[in-house]
């Protein structure tokens, strides 16, 4: 009996601790652009006009370990005059981000609403 | 094994690609050639591969898109739209779209129903630096009509795709030498009515910030129509008393 006790609020004491959730967030597979704009998990310069496009992917982790999640993954701008976003059509789990014109803006991948990475943006006109 | 060398061989030497254009390997964009003066088109085809050049800034020029699951023709295909990336660098009005400055820009084609993207390429504009008139100088008879193409050339002296959009005027000699229609593309046409009395003139042409100016040289001008102060009438009857 306090052996089971001592499990049972061993595992509240873990889940109270913060010890699941959003692990980190990747963005993959970002396809290649014609110029020196670029975008990584670190944030992104691109020039004006310029697409790409990847797969964002979530892992979460609990006390079972990290898990990749599949679904509930979104990915927003906080700016659409500077950088947009879109799905790619048909279940596949890429989306396109674009750059429409001058200005900062963050490119957020999210796990059923909640932020797993937000990406500082900055685009500007080419030379 | 021969064979398959042979198509790889063929491949690579003619950049052919049985591979999508989008860069997402959904689909197929095209290019498309509707008749106008455009370097990118050869005479006679209604659509092309993308250009490997870069397109001039100032043109327009035309665009569709395949998805890969459609049974449709290039052109048949519906439900996508064509959008330009950035509008600082390209407007569309269907699939025609207009260059503004340069740079590389993304075109996508965006599903209509639910705005997702089914696939996107790059192209790149470059502001024309010069112009090639072909011919360089035109002859033509009085009475005769020529043709007058354009070629738009980057500050690396590369061949710029699209079609030009000019401005034409006779800047010398305009009594006798006129402009068929008014021409805005990057081709015209010249005539030299028979009754002009011009021998020479000059065709100014400008798009964007480049020009060029073509000689003509109108040949079949009898002296009287060309201004001479002799009477081409009495020269040929042996003079004002003969």
């Amino acid at each position: 009996m306090a052996r089971s006790l001592l499990i049972a609020s061993s595992l509240v004491a873990l889940l109270a601790c913060g010890c699941s959730g959003i692990d980190h967030a990747t963005l993959d597979g970002v396809t290649t652009m014609p110029d020196d704009s670029t975008l990584t998990t670190g944030g992104g310069q691109l020039n004006t006009g310029i697409a790409t496009a990847f797969q964002p992917r979530v892992w979460t982790h609990n006390i079972w370990g990290t898990h990749e999640q599949t679904d509930g993954i979104d990915v927003q701008t906080s700016n659409a005059d500077v950088v947009r976003v879109a799905h790619v059509t048909d279940d596949d789990k890429r989306v396109v981000v674009w750059a429409v014109g001058p200005g900062q803006a963050r490119v957020s991948i999210t796990l059923d609403g909640e932020t797993a990475l937000s990406l500082p943006v900055a685009v500007t006109d080419p030379p | 094994m021969a064979t398959a060398a042979a198509v790889g061989a063929m491949t690579l030497a003619c950049g052919c690609s049985s591979h999508p254009t989008g860069v997402l390997g959904n689909g197929e964009f095209r290019y498309l050639c509707d008749g106008d003066s455009d370097t990118a088109c050869t005479s006679g085809e209604t659509d092309t591969d993308l250009p490997s050049a870069a397109i001039a800034v100032g043109s327009t020029f035309q665009m569709a898109y395949e998805p890969n699951s459609s049974a449709g023709s290039i052109q048949g295909a519906t439900g996508y739209e064509i959008i330009a990336a950035s509008p600082r660098l390209a407007t569309t009005s269907g699939d025609t779209i207009a260059t503004l400055r340069e740079g590389f820009v993304a075109l996508l084609a965006r599903h209509v129903g639910n705005s997702t993207i089914d696939d996107f390429v790059h192209l790149q504009f470059r502001s024309i630096r010069t112009l090639i008139a072909s011919p360089p100088t035109v002859t033509l008879r009085a009475g005769g009509q020529e043709s007058i193409g354009l070629e738009a050339r980057d500050d690396l002296d590369a061949t710029l795709a699209g079609r030009l959009r000019c401005q034409w005027e006779i800047t010398e000699g305009a009594s006798g030498i006129a402009l068929v229609g008014a021409p805005t593309g990057g081709s015209a046409s010249i005539t030299a009515p028979a009754q002009g009395g011009v021998t020479a003139g000059t065709v100014h042409v400008a798009c964007g910030a480049a020009s060029v100016d073509v000689a003509v040289t109108v040949t079949g001008v009898s002296p009287a129509d060309a201004g001479s102060p002799i009477d081409a009438s009495q020269a040929l009857d042996g003079g004002p008393n003969g």
